[in-house]
């Protein structure tokens, strides 16, 4: 029975599994466009690193949001650690 | 296995997909309440507003479910102090308004002050209070299974309510069965 795992090896392989995935959220008119990568592939965290480079560059603030929901922490670089990247459109007065 | 995972993987393509089919602005609600406290998210849904504290003042804001006019800064006591308004430079729906007012109270307030404009009041048509903001805020927000339930009663007995003439004849019809009864029932004691 090899596909058979222990409970907690397959906690472990899923654990795994989910905190090498990655994703910037781009709030649109759409409500938002999510960009999913991997960590552990280098062509998609270089993408997500030009990503980041080009919207922080138009005028995009950049923000780790933490699972909790409080105060995240606001990015000036990219971090391939921080698990949701939200990117805020520049701010104008009403 | 390969072929059970096969069919599982199948039949999760081909289900409707919960976050994608959504409205925009569905879509930036569910955004939103992802990214709120628990203590916020019930104040959201419960009163159209959720407080936030200043990342650099420590001031309290209170956020409502509105496009404009909308972030209200209160004084100790839980006061009006002054109505700001931002808002990101680019279109978007009212969940996604809301969660980058909250970041930027939260992580650059300053710079969001120093863009916003301030008022001493909301607006009377397009402020929180308007009737527009009440009814976007119905649409948009799921609402707790409380306040659902009462509708669907107030819906049903809509459906079921009686018209005066109805009730009246209904009401005469069920007395005179329950005088009937009654003195059927003594008859038969008597007898």
């Amino acid at each position: 029975m090899s596909f058979m795992q222990s409970p907690q090896s397959f906690e472990n392989s899923r654990d795994r599994a989910a905190s090498t995935k990655r994703v910037q959220i781009v709030m649109n008119r759409f409500g938002d466009t999510r960009h999913e990568f991997d960590v552990t592939d280098a062509q998609a965290v270089a993408l997500a690193e030009e990503r980041f480079r080009q919207l922080t560059g138009s005028g995009f603030r950049a923000a780790a949001l933490s699972s909790d929901g409080g105060p995240g922490k606001l990015l000036n670089k990219f971090d391939r650690e921080v698990e949701q990247t939200l990117f805020v459109p520049h701010l104008q007065g009403g | 296995m390969p072929v059970l995972r096969d069919i599982l993987g199948a039949l999760r393509n081909s289900a409707p997909r919960g976050y994608r089919s959504m409205t925009p602005e569905r879509r930036g609600v569910a955004l939103l309440l992802a990214n709120l406290t628990p203590r916020q998210r019930r104040q959201y849904v419960r009163d159209r507003y959720f407080d936030v504290i200043g990342g650099a003042s420590a001031t309290r804001y209170r956020l409502w479910h509105c496009f404009q006019q909308n972030v209200e800064e209160l004084d100790q006591d839980g006061r009006r102090r002054w109505i700001w308004c931002f808002h990101p430079r680019e279109t978007l729906v009212v969940g996604d308004v809301l969660l980058a007012q909250k970041t930027a109270l939260e992580l650059f307030e300053p710079e969001a002050i120093r863009v916003a404009h301030c008022y001493s009041n909301f607006s009377a048509n397009a402020g929180p209070t308007s009737r527009i903001a009440r009814e976007d805020f119905a649409r948009t927000v799921p609402a707790p299974w409380r306040r659902r339930l009462a509708q669907a009663l107030h819906s049903s007995y809509q459906v079921i309510k009686p018209s005066r003439a109805k009730f009246y004849r209904i009401a005469s019809i069920c007395i005179i069965a329950a005088t009937f009864s009654c003195l059927l029932a003594r008859v038969i004691a008597i007898h």
